[in-house]
């Protein structure tokens, strides 16, 4: 139980695992959000990020996937530089110490409830946050809705703006870095009420490989 | 006019984080929307039916409104009557008061609060829905007798409206008697990059020892032994950045 990374190094052990994640990215993105873009007649939801340099973290309770998200890395392309830069009104935000977040969902059993940060998502949240932490990451890109700006900002992210949040559909959306330290985790640990690690699985990575 | 946009915001930001108080904060919204004609800002987290007036007034978290309305509004208990409220409590997307017109024009009640509202100079009106880590709805109003709104400006005073928020709430849960000069906060700001007190009497032009005396002043309204201990303090109390 736990977050799983999941990167090309170890993406053969999660063949299931990533059925499930593809399968539900397609559920609430297409089915549920209306990202007919997306629509795949498969049920799969793919893009071409799905590449191997994209990271996946799993929410696995057992062999069931119970949350998603993907981290991009800012040094290649990556949905605010090639789908939507329109909302970036300054530089893109670069470098080997920012990663995009995209595909952020969870199942609908474990949503929000009443809309509260859901365990769910606030493991998934303390998960990049360790992970960043561990490698040197210090900072996401975000596009959402900015309602979630607020809650950010309450877990000790500390959040610049992009752009101007624009009109998307019925909707609003706006870009973001979202900066994070020791004390972010520490934030999401105490509202979670859980000092342990989000994180359970990560590919181990041959550090003298690659130095 | 985008990256302009995106720069004015982003003073804002920084003014907002160095706002010592929550009317510091209001100051500074009302400094940026009074070319539009907005002269009050209002802001709180949206109490649940049934809570007293006086748990209302607790949940008030920015308060540049006309006093004797706010008093009549609370003993009132016109809160739970509210369209904006009813509004803030269902919709993501900020709002200007004359679009609820169709939405109240059936219920006699609501239609009375906005009339009344009109007569203390509250007759039109801005409002930015908000969603707390507590999943608790918040509104951020702003509003006057007479004002006008560029559409292009809804997306910087939604932005504007978080930062005021999250920056009033961080203040709040702050003991209240750190509150630091923004002079101290400037010492403090230059303590924490590392500059020495010389370094620093060169950056502010004052003499080193005005800056030494500052630094022990901080440490006192902390109640902290040293240095370090303060800047930690006013990081987390986002003081400093």
């Amino acid at each position: 139980m736990g977050i799983h990374i999941v990167s090309a190094e170890n993406i053969g052990s999660y063949a299931e695992a990533m059925e499930q994640a593809y399968r539900l990215r397609h559920a609430v993105f297409v089915d549920e959000m209306g990202w007919n873009d997306l629509r795949r007649s498969d049920g799969r939801e793919i893009d071409q990020f799905d590449d191997g340099r994209a990271l996946h973290m799993l929410y696995l309770e057992g062999d069931r996937l119970v949350g998603y998200q993907r981290m991009l890395p800012s040094m290649r392309p990556h949905l605010l530089s090639a789908v939507m830069p329109h909302l970036c009104d300054g530089d893109f935000p670069v470098g080997p110490h920012i990663w995009e977040w995209t595909r952020y969902c969870v199942t609908k059993e474990h949503r929000d409830r009443g809309r509260m940060l859901s365990p769910a998502g606030n493991l998934l949240l303390s998960a990049i946050v360790e992970w960043g932490l561990e490698n040197g990451i210090s900072k996401i890109i975000i596009e959402m809705n900015p309602i979630w700006l607020l809650r950010l900002v309450q877990l000790h992210f500390r959040v610049t703006p992009l752009g101007i949040p624009q009109e998307a559909g019925k909707d609003s959306i706006v870009a973001v870095t979202a900066a994070f330290d020791a004390r972010t985790l520490a934030r999401l640990r105490s509202v979670r009420g859980d000092n342990r690690p989000a994180i359970a699985e990560q590919p181990v990575i041959d550090r003298r490989v690659r130095a | 006019m985008s990256r302009r946009s995106l720069d004015e915001t982003l003073s804002f930001i920084a003014a907002v984080d160095r706002a010592g108080s929550a009317d510091a904060v209001s100051e500074t919204i009302l400094s940026v929307v009074k070319p539009f004609g907005f002269s009050q800002v209002f802001a709180g987290i949206i109490p649940l039916p049934g809570m007293s007036a006086q748990q209302q007034v607790a949940n008030v978290v920015l308060h540049r409104w006309p006093e004797t309305w706010s008093q009549r509004y609370f003993s009132q208990g016109y809160l739970f009557d509210d369209p904006t409220i009813q509004r803030v409590t269902t919709s993501t997307e900020p709002f200007l008061w004359s679009e609820l017109e169709d939405s109240y024009r059936e219920s006699p009640s609501a239609k009375r609060i906005m009339d009344e509202a009109r007569e203390f100079n509250l007759g039109f009106g801005f409002t930015v829905p908000m969603l707390t880590l507590d999943g608790q709805s918040a509104g951020f109003s702003i509003a006057s007798d007479r004002a006008e709104l560029p559409p292009n400006y809804r997306g910087r005073l939604q932005l504007l409206a978080m930062y005021s928020f999250g920056r009033a709430l961080s203040l709040a849960e702050m003991p209240p008697s750190v509150k630091l000069t923004p002079r101290e906060a400037d010492v403090l700001q230059w303590i924490a990059e590392g500059k020495s007190d010389w370094e620093i009497s060169k950056i502010l032009h004052v003499s080193e020892h005005l800056v030494d005396k500052m630094a022990r002043q901080i440490r006192t309204k902390f109640g902290v032994a040293n240095r370090t201990q303060a800047v930690a303090q006013a990081l987390r109390h986002k003081i400093i950045r």
